[in-house]
């Protein structure tokens, strides 16, 4: 741990100077050991393992020469606890507090590795030693979500020491607001929270606006089912978004802004507001900042996690103190947002990116992405997916490069069906576009959206109806019921949706469902619902069949709409051993015993699986 | 200062508007018939009903907007009565339908569009709240009282008092039972009460001094004298007999012919 630094910094010089001391102050530690402290690995008691580590490091007397860091999320959530050991980049995962003495006796006293703490490729079982080598890592370009490893997020020191604030120093060190929205703008960058609006254009516009005073909004509000890179680039790299803000405070004009975070991610919140304290005293929030003319400060404003207060005019009504529902547009907050004045809302992703780019500048920026959608992208990649976690990758990569070379594909040797993205005001993206370049438009295209990044994957057990009425059991949940098409608009669809399901579709359904989905999209007075029926309309557009043997033939093709199911038992595979008999609640299943094959009685069964899920041999069927 | 004008096209007419006007009101000029539910001119536009949807029209395809809240700029080209916009309303006439089946302000503005039944289910058949807002707007916006509110989200939104007990604060000025359009607000005034039936809510008449009748609230009576700075005369009068009161008085005025009084 780097020593608090107690003074204020007034100057870029000085700040160029601290980092240089910084940096100085750094070498004492000849290894670093980064233990992952987000919230997956918490889950995975992490927590413990970092203690652990404090310990043992001082035992074996080297808490001088070893820095232990604990970090924000480092993405791989499904192999956590995980650390990496630098110079050498070393990456242990599974870590158990066992293997603790052991890693600091050999590794950080030693170079030697501990061989079954690597990552094991699953086919050759090969170990790999490098974190850059794991393909989970190999794979992605982690210019944002990177940072993550390298800093410890409740330390300003070691975010200045790795090269932070020296974007606000370059931007408050002569270049105008205009210049600043010109880089921005010749960056390409677009918002990463789901609409894809160019950030340049938006700041441009808000600066545009007359006014005496403007806020500054960071959208943190993150509410699609699977989706957490915004809490974890909160939790692990909270100055990253405060430089954001602040340079975009800078160009537009503001001199305040406000964090919305929902108080169900208390990690996020927390350090945030360690961030805010830090850089207040360091005089990066404050009046005159780095000794110019520029003030800003910030506020967090917690929400209470409704998902609807993601969307801008909710989340302005939130923050005043009303009632989290949207207002329609225009006015956009851009001309009239907080408390009336000019606001500029952009989500924690995009904030995160600001910095980078005025830091290595718009015309690296644009050379990663494709022609519309530049930079990278930061997915949530879950599901049926073997390498569960985060990832970032560059935009126009295929999401066949997403799901088999960093996701690992599909866990039990299952088939893959499709993809959702963009939560749920986004769509499914079958198998046949699996070589679709990820970007904005090509997302748009196939009736997806790119949303903030949710991705969660499907196997051929997953039933696309079942997804369509989950996601619209979601929003019928979360819609504000302020407006008619939404509120109403898609209970009716999910009560259609549960119909065919139940096996109670009837013909004109299908029509029904295009009908409502096509009146709630034109209809509707927010982004929330204007997508809203989009998991509909493009599991319809790419499973109509799927949908249409629900309705025609009662029968659900994946096995997972109960009603629609028949269990039976392959006789040739049922060694009679009688366990599905035990464990049927209703007495349905005969026989199962003294090499009599089980049968299963169709008027009894309840579709309950309970025979399927225990049997040992697959000698039961579900169709 | 001249104020901005800007040109617009209505259904292929031209027409001139001021800035700051919404499509509604322009539309409502020109003679247009469009349907509207969450609408009131004493109130901020608040876009919920949407059957006021119309079709903007430009390069980028076409849009359906909320005319009571869509302000108007220079160039719109707007479609108020295309087979697009009629869908669109229909589909908001046939859900509205669904929610109130008995309601008659929605039957009659659904069969208006065609729609004479509905193909969602309806979950209570004497539901005839449509969350239009307008009570608890006239209540906060233009009273400053927010007796009502809304509770719940999405199908389970209400309108009510907090946690539907008596308001401690509703003057029972039946400004929510006046905006509402689908007649859902019930009040009653029996003996010196007045009962807010749907807001839970029970208020004292206050009883004229002269003629005894009952006809507003003591709160509402306060409400009003709160704001005005001074006594008004005769404010604990009906109007009935404060005009005769007022009659009296005239009559006691010496007329111009003779100075002496009418008997």
């Amino acid at each position: 741990m780097i020593a608090p630094v107690a003074t204020k910094v007034t100057s870029a010089a000085e700040l160029a100077e601290l980092r240089e001391t910084l940096v100085a102050a750094g070498k004492q530690y000849v290894k670093t050991l980064a233990v992952c402290g987000g919230t997956g690995c918490q889950a995975y008691g992490c927590q413990q393992v970092i203690e652990a580590f404090a310990a043992e490091l001082k035992k074996q007397g080297l808490d001088d020469t070893v820095r232990l860091r604990p970090t924000g999320c480092h993405g791989f959530c499904e192999r956590g606890p995980l650390a990496v050991i630098q110079p050498a980049g070393i990456f242990y995962q599974q870590i158990q507090l066992e293997d603790v003495p052991e890693v600091v006796a050999k590794t950080l006293a030693g170079d030697e590795v501990v061989e079954r703490l690597l990552y094991k490729l699953p086919d050759t079982k090969e170990t790999i030693e490098k974190e850059h080598d794991v393909p989970f890592y190999a794979h992605q370009q982690r210019l944002v979500f990177g940072a993550n490893g390298m800093i410890d997020p409740t330390s300003i020191e070691e975010y200045i020491a790795y090269g932070g604030y020296a974007a606000l120093a370059k931007v408050l060190s002569g270049m105008s607001p205009e210049a600043v929205i010109a880089e921005v703008l010749a960056s390409g960058i677009r918002g990463r929270g789901g609409g894809g609006f160019p950030t340049g254009k938006k700041w441009e516009i808000c600066r545009g606006v007359p006014g005496d005073r403007k806020y500054i909004v960071c959208n943190a509000d993150e509410g699609d089912p699977g989706a957490y890179m915004d809490r974890s680039i909160l939790e692990g790299n909270p100055h990253s978004v405060l430089e954001g803000m602040l340079i975009g405070a800078y160009a537009v004009g503001s001199d305040e802004g406000y964090i919305y975070v929902r108080t169900e991610y208390p990690l996020a919140v927390k350090n945030i507001l360690v961030a805010i304290d830090q850089a207040r005293e360091i005089g990066f929030l404050g009046e005159n900042i780095l000794g110019g003319a520029f003030s800003f400060d910030v506020h967090v404003s917690r929400g209470a996690g409704a998902f609807v207060c993601g969307e801008e005019t909710a989340l302005i009504a939130s923050i005043e103190g009303r009632l989290g529902t949207p207002s329609a547009k225009p006015p956009y907050p851009a001309e009239k947002g907080l408390w009336g004045k000019p606001t500029n809302i952009n989500n924690v992703e995009t904030w995160a990116n600001i910095p980078l780019i005025l830091s290595r500048g718009s015309k690296w920026f644009s050379g990663i992405g494709t022609e519309n959608s530049k930079g990278t992208k930061v997915f949530s990649l879950v599901g049926k997916i073997n390498n569960t976690g985060l990832v970032e990758v560059p935009m126009g990569i295929t999401l066949r490069e997403i799901v088999y070379d960093i996701g690992g594909g599909i866990p039990d040797g299952r088939k893959f069906k499709a993809v959702q993205t963009g939560g749920p005001s986004g769509g499914v993206i079958p198998e046949e576009l699996l070589d679709l370049p990820i970007d904005f438009d090509a997302l748009t295209a196939a009736g997806a959206m790119m949303g903030s990044g949710g991705m969660i994957v499907m196997d051929d057990r997953t039933c696309m109806v079942d997804v369509a009425r989950y996601f619209m059991n979601f929003l019928r949940e979360e819609s504000c019921g302020k407006c008619t098409p939404c509120r109403e608009g898609i209970k009716n669809m999910l009560e259609i949706l549960t119909r065919i399901c139940d096996g109670k579709g009837e013909g004109e359904d299908l029509d029904r469902l295009q009908k409502l989905a096509a009146g709630i999209k034109a209809g509707a007075l927010c982004g929330l619902g204007n997508t809203a029926p989009n998991p509909v309309l493009s599991t319809l557009k790419y499973f109509r069949d799927e949908y249409e043997t629900h309705v025609k033939d009662k029968r659900c093709p994946a096995g997972v709409c109960t009603a629609l199911i028949t269990l039976e038992v392959v006789e040739d595979k049922c060694k009679a051993c009688g366990r599905c008999v035990k464990v049927c609640p209703t007495d349905a299943i005969s026989g199962g015993k003294k090499k009599v094959p089980a049968r299963i009685d169709q008027e009894k069964c309840i579709h309950c699986r309970a025979c399927f899920e225990t049997c040992p041999f697959d000698a039961i069927t579900i169709t | 200062m001249t104020e901005e004008t800007f040109h617009i096209t209505i259904d292929g007419e031209a027409a001139e508007t001021r800035k700051g006007e919404t499509l509604l009101e322009v539309c409502r000029r020109m003679g247009k018939d469009i349907p509207t539910l969450c609408h009131h001119a004493a109130m901020e536009p608040y876009a919920a009903c949407r059957v006021c949807l119309v079709a903007v029209v430009d390069a980028r395809g076409t849009a359906m907007v909320p005319s009571c809240q869509y302000p108007v700029s220079e160039g719109l080209v707007v479609e108020t009565d295309s087979a697009d916009v009629k869908e669109a309303r229909q589909v908001v006439l046939e859900l509205l339908l669904a929610r109130c089946p008995r309601s008659d302000v929605i039957r009659e503005l659904a069969a208006k569009y065609g729609v004479t039944e509905t193909p969602y289910v309806s979950d209570d058949p004497d539901q005839t709240c449509i969350l239009c807002g307008l009570c608890v707007r006239a209540c906060e916006e233009v009273l400053g009282i927010a007796a009502i509110g809304f509770s719940d989200r999405g199908i389970e939104r209400k309108v009510g008092t907090p946690f539907e007990e008596a308001s401690e604060v509703c003057i029972g000025c039946g400004a929510c039972v006046t905006v509402c359009p689908t007649g859902h607000i019930l009040t009653v005034d029996e003996d010196i009460t007045r009962k807010m039936e749907t807001w839970n809510t029970e208020l004292e008449l206050a009883a004229c001094e002269d003629c005894g009748r009952r006809i507003l609230t003591v709160k509402q009576l306060d409400h009003v004298r709160g704001k005005l700075a001074e006594q008004l005369p005769m404010d604990r009068l009906c109007p009935a007999c404060r005009r005769s009161r007022t009659a009296e008085r005239m009559s006691r005025i010496p007329t111009v012919a003779g100075d002496k009084s009418p008997t």
